[in-house]
């Protein structure tokens, strides 16, 4: 029984984190149409920022909120310089931000090494429930990432420039006729999803460590989570999330030998079977 | 479509990529003769020969690649699943079966090719993103699938520390003399270039530059795009898997560490766009650079992948991306939409001259316009 709980409570954790690391990678495609492959490489990158700012003798709040602001400043000047001159060549843009994300890698490698690194968590303890001990850096981790995907959702759906936002993920040109800066929103939505990437970079560092070449699981997961919820869809991939981040818990659980075989071989049969994603629009 | 003007360049074009051939044809005798610190001590021959080698078969897969990527417009992010299919059928193949070193690594090739048609068979249905997607999953799978089946358990020849590698090197090599081994590998990559630029050039060629500039279009003129989709994976996968299964009889070993790393993949898609993309010739070019670039560099550790990365990104933004155009153009005052199509292309630095990459370049430029 009680590793059922724990598969329950460590699952969610898991997916809540997942969602979050997603959340900006989905955006960008939803409302630029860019797929960032470079998403895993910021999210990585802010968690070096952070770490970089701790070397400089900062206190722990203020290198995490180096490294949100940071890579909210970093990823829209990233759109500026290499991805809008080439926006309407796909290919381009998308083996492009997969090029400059190993050049993030290395450059990150350069000066940190490519040794895996802890960012230290954020709240310190351990919380015991039944018999299930949970440290209280992941509840909190979890509740952030919560809360955040709750206000994002809100700030979307309830706010005139979150609807500007959904106007112009549905079309561009129509929300530019309506007079929606449709420039401005962009860069906008790329601060979003850098600072997103950040904090998702800075809570996987303090949970399993941070290496530069760890980007490519994170983007992996990305992919992964957005490809299966729908491109775009938010609802999907907060779905596509619980999914991975359970299946994976309990395969971990209970045949840790095929630990991250289970989640790729679902993958392929929705790639297969429903290759829009489960949410996803049917025209993709 | 592409029209085949009558001029002096593509015969300059085959006469350089002859020469090249030539060149690396006579490296053996030339090393020693530039570098006379090779001749007394035949080790250091031995080590530059193998790095030739090495610049060999990442010019045929990165080829391989080029065919299905730059070729077809279909994005593989996976192309370490078909490199690390030939390496493993090769490397099993020659610890159970009798058969010739030839034989091994053609079964090895086919395998991949075999690959290549599984994955083209769900591909067919996804487009940008997910094929790239489809692809990169199949090798990650690949990869755990190897680690967790532990094939070399049963050979009893596994390399302590590394999961899932095989260790061959009793049955797993061509020669023990590394000049023989430089020919085989010069024939392979030169067997393989022609190959794969016969297929480009034929009319399956224009079916899949077709493919790539507007698939709907394609299957309104009539092109079975399944078809020819499905050919240009296998085809892609037989190459990259020769080079893999070649790569283990170079070796000795096959490791999922290595030859199902990503860094195959991503050093794949280097290649080609260091050479440029779309033209089979190019990434030969980008091989050899990328080769000689991090062996010269040596001292520079980690850093040479990064600059040689960052130089790939350039080239496919100034280059394949037109920025580089696009400004010589705005600097010349030219109108920016109406291009003739006359004008000559950009075209990486290596690949000048040779006519075939150019030439595409321009149709899909104006095709494009």
């Amino acid at each position: 029984m009680g590793s059922v709980i724990e598969v329950l409570i460590l699952g969610f954790l898991i997916s809540s984190l997942y969602a979050l690391i997603a959340l900006g990678f989905t955006m960008i495609f939803g409302v630029a149409g860019v797929l960032n492959l470079a998403h895993g490489a910021f999210a990585m990158v802010g968690a070096y920022l952070a770490l970089g700012a701790l070397e400089w003798g900062w206190s722990l709040p203020a290198a995490a909120l180096f490294a949100v602001v940071g890579m909210a400043f970093l990823a829209p000047l990233v759109y500026v310089l290499l991805i809008r001159p080439v926006e309407d060549r796909p290919i381009i843009v998308f083996l492009g931000t997969l090029l400059f994300a190993v050049v993030l890698e290395q450059i990150v490698g350069l000066f940190f090494g490519f040794n895996s690194r802890i960012v230290p968590p954020l709240v310190e303890g351990i919380l015991t429930v039944g018999e299930v001990r949970i440290p209280v850096n992941r509840l909190a981790a979890s509740a952030i990432a919560l809360s955040i995907i709750g206000g994002l959702w809100l700030f979307v759906n309830r706010t005139r420039v979150g609807k500007a936002i959904l106007a112009l993920s549905m079309e561009r040109r129509g929300a530019a006729l309506v007079g929606i800066p449709t420039q401005r929103i962009i860069l906008g939505v790329w601060a979003i999803s850098g600072a997103l990437a950040a904090i998702a970079g800075l809570f996987v560092g303090s949970f399993f460590g941070i290496s530069p070449l760890e980007e490519r699981l994170l983007l992996t997961i990305a992919f992964t989570i957005v490809i299966l919820g729908g491109l775009g869809s938010i609802p999907g991939s907060l779905g596509a999330a619980l999914i991975i981040g359970f299946s994976e818990t309990v395969v971990q659980q209970f045949a840790p030998e095929a630990r991250g075989l289970a989640s790729l071989l679902l993958l392929m049969l929705v790639l297969t079977f429903r290759p829009q994603g489960l949410l996803g629009r049917a025209a993709a | 479509m592409r029209v085949r003007r009558l001029s002096l360049r593509p015969r300059l074009g085959s006469a350089l990529l002859l020469l090249f051939f030539a060149l690396l044809a006579a490296m053996p005798y030339l090393l020693p003769r530039l570098f006379p610190e090779m001749e007394t001590n035949p080790l250091l021959l031995r080590r530059w020969l193998d790095i030739l080698v090495m610049a060999n078969l990442l010019a045929v897969l990165a080829m391989s690649w080029d065919l299905l990527g730059g070729y077809t417009g279909q994005i593989s992010f996976g192309h370490s699943f078909f490199f690390g299919l030939g390496a493993f059928t090769a490397a099993i193949l020659s610890l159970t079966v009798d058969w010739s070193p030839w034989t091994v690594i053609g079964v090895g090739a086919l395998a991949a090719a075999v690959g290549g048609v599984l994955i083209a068979a769900p591909a067919l249905r996804l487009h940008g993103p997910y094929l790239s997607l489809m692809t990169l999953v199949a090798a990650l799978a690949f990869d755990r699938f190897i680690r967790w089946l532990k094939p070399a358990d049963r050979f009893d020849l596994g390399i302590p520390g590394a999961e899932g590698a095989i260790l061959c090197s009793l049955k797993c090599f061509l020669t023990f003399d590394a000049v023989a081994k430089y020919y085989y590998a010069l024939a392979l990559l030169v067997g393989s270039f022609l190959v794969l630029w016969a297929i480009a050039r034929s009319r399956i060629g224009l079916a899949l530059e077709a493919i790539r500039d507007d698939e709907e279009a394609a299957q309104a003129a009539g092109i079975n795009t399944a078809k020819f989709k499905t050919l240009a994976f296998s085809v892609s996968g037989f190459f990259a898997g020769l080079s893999g299964a070649f790569y283990v009889y170079h070796i000795g070993s096959a490791s999922p560490s290595y030859v199902l790393n990503l860094e195959r993949s991503v050093e794949a898609i280097a290649t080609a766009v260091l050479g440029g993309m779309g033209t089979i010739v190019g990434p030969i070019f980008g091989a050899y650079f990328f080769k000689l670039f991090e062996e010269l560099f040596r001292p520079l550790e980690a850093l040479r992948y990064g600059v040689l990365f960052a130089l790939a990104l350039a080239v496919l933004l100034l280059v394949q991306g037109g920025l580089l155009s696009r400004a010589l153009q705005r600097l010349r005052g030219r109108d920016l939409v109406a291009v003739p199509p006359s004008a000559p292309p950009p075209s990486p630095p290596p690949s000048e001259g040779l006519p075939q990459g150019t030439e595409t370049q321009t149709g899909t430029e104006a095709v494009r316009r």
